[in-house]
This record gives structure tokens, sequence and C-alpha cells, in this order.
């Protein structure tokens, strides 16, 4: 993997992360939770490498109602 | 099959359908056996949150009313069918498998519920599923085939269920593989449907890019009859796709020659259990003798399935949570709340990448099926068959796998690993029992179709069931 690693996150800075977000978080699960966070930013490094171009998002949405969004099936 | 057994709960569908049809076989005898064998096994299996019986017996005697007046609703009329307990059933609550939603009542049917209802199917309950979906070992139940070992999930419960009998077929939810795991650990047959094809109104949601609802069943032929209640519109699921009612059982007798199988060269068959690639390589075969051709075929972009499928769903889990895990943390287990937790800190510009990762292999997986890839051409493929997860099932407590390569990978990971990409793309994905391995644990392989390619998918089952496992085995409970 070319992407430079992810470090990990101190348990301060998510105490002050999860009160931005309004999710309280006793500071006896600080340590697993961080732990967690960047287990999972780890894995999600690798999105930086994707070849993505000018590719848009997946289309959850469209704006016709009882029309789905374009899929192109086969 | 030309007789009524003495045990009609091992009946397959397309069998007891037959014989419903006939009058040979009433409902309600069909339903008291399949509710007596569910409680004769519960206590070895724990697949059901509730099972109701009373409820189920009147409505197999209403069944049995109006088949006897002329007024046969179709092949699931009268059949005992379990629901996993993510899927909403009018007055009985949706637990979810969880404290957090133990008295959770919906008022109204799930849309597949009222498919089930309009087709005949007689509910039996609830099944077990991981909670709220969110994990592959589902640790209430245990495997069919041998109480030491998990089911897998989420829909552990339905799939051993469906296995020893206690339902005749079942539904489950797929969001990384919790229909196709647990199929392949406990013997039955999943299918997870084009995304968008079976409508997700009234079934508590893990993920909305990646959750696809779809049977468990004894066999192909079973699968297809419950696609055929289930598939079809509705404007209630923003998802829904605005296909055709089609014939799914079209396919199946048809020979396969002319169907071209890919055998992928890279991801599928790397870190998989020596004795799991063995049988599915010998199914390959099967389907070769059968008049298919093999194609060996790389698959794109594999390398970001794992980041793809953490970037959509773990986001989309937590936000689905938010207010519960806010009001009542303590009522979830352990690894669920901690995932919901630390799903709050995930970059909104990394689901977007997620997002983005998904149009791209979408696009790269159809040119795959269409032969149009960066590969040297070789000619299109109709179906990719492949392991449905790389071990048999692990022994309950089991934290890890460790590969021959000498590298360890959590169960977890490892279940969702073959099973991810066909949720990532929508592409539908079947898993078929192919063997058991030397301790008697059941394997299974996937076929994967492009979008709406299912009668495909089920001719090929179909076909190699025919030859090589023509009478569905029951778990020896």
């Amino acid at each position: 993997m070319s992407s430079p690693a992810h470090p990990p996150l101190p348990p301060d800075h998510l105490a002050h992360l999860a009160r931005r977000a309004g999710l309280p978080l006793p500071s006896g699960r600080l340590a697993d939770v961080a732990a967690t966070v960047h287990a999972i930013d780890t894995v999600l490094g690798s999105l930086r490498d994707v070849p993505l171009g000018e590719t848009p998002p997946a289309p959850s949405f469209t704006a016709v109602p009882g029309a789905p969004a374009s899929r192109r099936t086969s | 099959m030309s007789h009524l057994p003495s045990e009609p709960y091992r009946l397959s569908l397309t069998e007891a359908a037959r014989l419903i049809a006939n009058r040979s076989l009433s409902p309600v005898e069909l339903t008291a056996s399949v509710l007596d064998r569910a409680e004769a096994v519960e206590p070895k299996l724990g697949a059901y949150v509730s099972v109701a019986r009373e409820a189920a017996l009147r409505s197999a005697a209403e069944a049995e009313r109006e088949i006897a007046a002329g007024q046969l609703r179709g092949p699931l009329h009268g059949v005992p069918v379990a629901l996993k307990d993510l899927i909403d059933v009018a007055g009985v609550p949706t637990t979810a498998s969880s404290r957090v939603r133990a008295d959770h009542v919906p008022d109204a049917d799930a849309a597949v519920t009222e498919r089930l209802r309009a087709a005949g199917a007689v509910l039996t309950g609830k099944t077990h599923t991981h909670e709220f979906a969110y994990g592959l070992t589902t640790p209430q139940t245990r495997n069919a085939w041998s109480p030491e070992h998990i089911p897998g999930g989420s829909s552990g419960g339905s799939a051993a269920a469906v296995a020893a009998g206690a339902a005749t077929f079942a539904l489950g939810t797929d969001t990384g593989g919790s229909i196709r795991v647990p199929a392949a650990l406990n013997h039955v047959v999943g299918l997870k449907p084009t995304y968008g094809l079976v409508p997700r109104h009234g079934v508590t949601s893990l993920s909305w890019s990646l959750d696809h609802v779809g049977p468990l069943t004894r066999t192909a032929g079973d699968a297809a009859l419950v696609l055929q209640a289930l598939a079809g519109p509705d404007p209630r699921d923003p998802a829904s796709l605005a296909h055709p009612r089609e014939d799914y059982t079209r396919a199946l007798g048809t020979p396969v020659a002319g169907l071209r199988v890919g055998i992928p060269a890279n991801y599928y068959f790397e870190r998989v259990q020596p004795q799991v690639a063995t049988a599915v390589r010998a199914a390959v075969d099967a389907l070769t003798a059968l008049g298919a051709t093999a194609v060996p075929v790389r698959v794109p972009l594999t390398e970001y399935v794992h980041a793809a499928q953490w970037g959509l769903m773990v986001p989309e889990a937590t936000a689905y949570h938010q207010d519960m895990l806010r009001a009542a943390p303590d009522l979830y287990a352990d690894d669920v709340r901690i995932l919901l937790e630390a799903g709050e800190f995930v970059p909104a510009t990394d689901y977007i990448r997620a997002q983005r990762t998904r149009t791209l292999m979408h696009q790269r997986w159809l040119a795959l099926f269409d032969g149009t890839d960066d590969a040297a051409g070789h000619g299109g493929i109709d179906a990719i068959v492949a392991p449905a997860v790389p071990a048999t099932a692990a022994r309950a407590g089991q934290s890890e796998f460790t590969w021959p390569d000498g590298s360890a990978e959590s169960v977890s990971d490892a279940y969702v690993r073959l099973s991810a990409p066909a949720n990532l793309t929508g592409f539908p994905a079947l898993s078929v029992p192919v063997g058991r391995d030397a301790d008697g644990l059941p394997i299974g392989m996937q076929l994967i179709g492009r979008p709406l390619s299912e009668a495909t998918l089920l001719q090929l089952a179909h076909a190699y069931e025919t030859a090589h496992r023509p009478v569905p085995e029951l778990a020896p409970l």
C-alpha cells in the first residue's frame, strides 16, 4: 500500500471529537473505541489509492418520482 | 419422491407444493410437522427468537380451506416460512436479536411479509440474527451440523432452521454475505438477489447501500419459487427496481450447454481452506461435464473490496443507530456497540470515496461479464463460480483463521471477504451446497451473475443439484 500509515487517534482527541458529535463516550471506553477507529482508518486508507478519475458517487437519489435512477443492467 | 413421507418437515418447498396441489398433503399436517420439528430441535439449535404456533396453525387451516375450495394461490400456499428477526410482521416484535428492540412492535407487515401472505405462506416465527445484522456469527444459534460450530451470520437462525427442517424455507438479509455465509455453513441454498429486486420496506436496515433481502431454501428450485413471490417494485423502497415480474423458474431443467462460467484466477481462491477449494473446483468440473464452458477470469479492483465495504457500511450503520446509541448504549452487545461508536469518526470524504469506488467497481464488473474489460478477450461470461466462503464453520468462540501462508484473519473478515463484491456491485449471488469437509462441515460455492440474471444462476445451480445432490439432506439433529 502506497498511502501513508494512519496515525493512531489519541484517546483525548477522540473524547473531543465525540463531544463534538454529541456522542457521550465514558472515559473507560475511549481507548478501545480509539483502537477501533484506528483499525477502520487503516482499512479505509486504501481508498486513497483507487484510480477514481472523474467517477461520481453511486447514485441513491432521483428527482423524478416513480422512475429509478439510471441503472445499466446488462 | 412420489409418495407422502411420514415426516413432512423433510419435504423441500417444491415437493411440498406438488403434494399440496394434488391434495396429498394438508398444509395443517405440514405446518404441524415443521412446528413439532422446530420444538424438538430448538434446545440444540437456538434458531428461533419466537415461534407463533397458534397463528401458524390457524393460517395453515385457512390455507387448507381455500385449497379445498379450489383456490390454490400458488406453490407457497400453505407452506411454513421463518423470517429473520429484522423483517416486520404486524403485531409481532421485530427485536433484531437486540435488547434495544425487545419491545419494538411494528404496526404493519414488511413488503416481503405482505407478499408471502398474499402467496398463502404460513409464518412460523422469527429467527435469530446477529444483533442488528452487524456480525457474521449469530452467537445465539448453533450450526445445524455441529453444536460446537457457529452457524455463520447474520441470518444464522434462518439458515439453521431450514437446514434442520424447522422451517421449509426462510428469509434473510445480506449486507456483507449474511444470507450466503450461513447458507454455505449449514448446507442450504441462499440467494442474494440483484440490488433493489426485492423491496426492503419494513426490514431493519444495516447499510442502505449494501442491504439485500432474499430466501434460504433446501434447493435452487425452491429459491426460484420464493423469488417469484418476493421480487417486484415497491414505491415505498427508493432503491426498488422498476423491473417487471418475471418467471424465475423458466430455465430450471434447461441444459447448461453454451453457458460460460468464469473461474477467478485471483482473489476468490486465495486464502481458502484446501478442502473448500477442492470441493468448489470439483463442482466447476461437474458444471463443465454438464456442458458449461469454464473460462479463467481476473476479477477487477479486488484490492479495494474490504475498504469499499467498510467505507459504506460503517458510517451507514452508525447513521441508522445514531439516536438509539445515544439513548441506550448499554443495551447493545459490545462487538456491535464499538463499531457503531467508531463509525461516528469516519470522514465524510472517505464515505464518498467508497461510493465512487462502488461506481467504478460496478462498471468494471459489467465489463468483465461483457468480455470488454482489460483482460485478454475471453468472450464474456454468464456467471462467476467461486467459493461462497473461504472456510467451513468456525468453532464457537473462535476469533481467527490462520491461512497456509501464515497470515491470520478474523472470522468475520474471512466470511465477508468473498461475499462483499456482490454486495458492492449489487450483482445477484447464489450460494449452493457442494459437499462437506472431513469433519462433516458443509461447503458452499457461489454463483454470481449479471444484474437480473437470477434465472441463469438458478438454472446452473439446478443442473448441478439434479446431477449431484438430487435429494436435499437435512442436518441429522
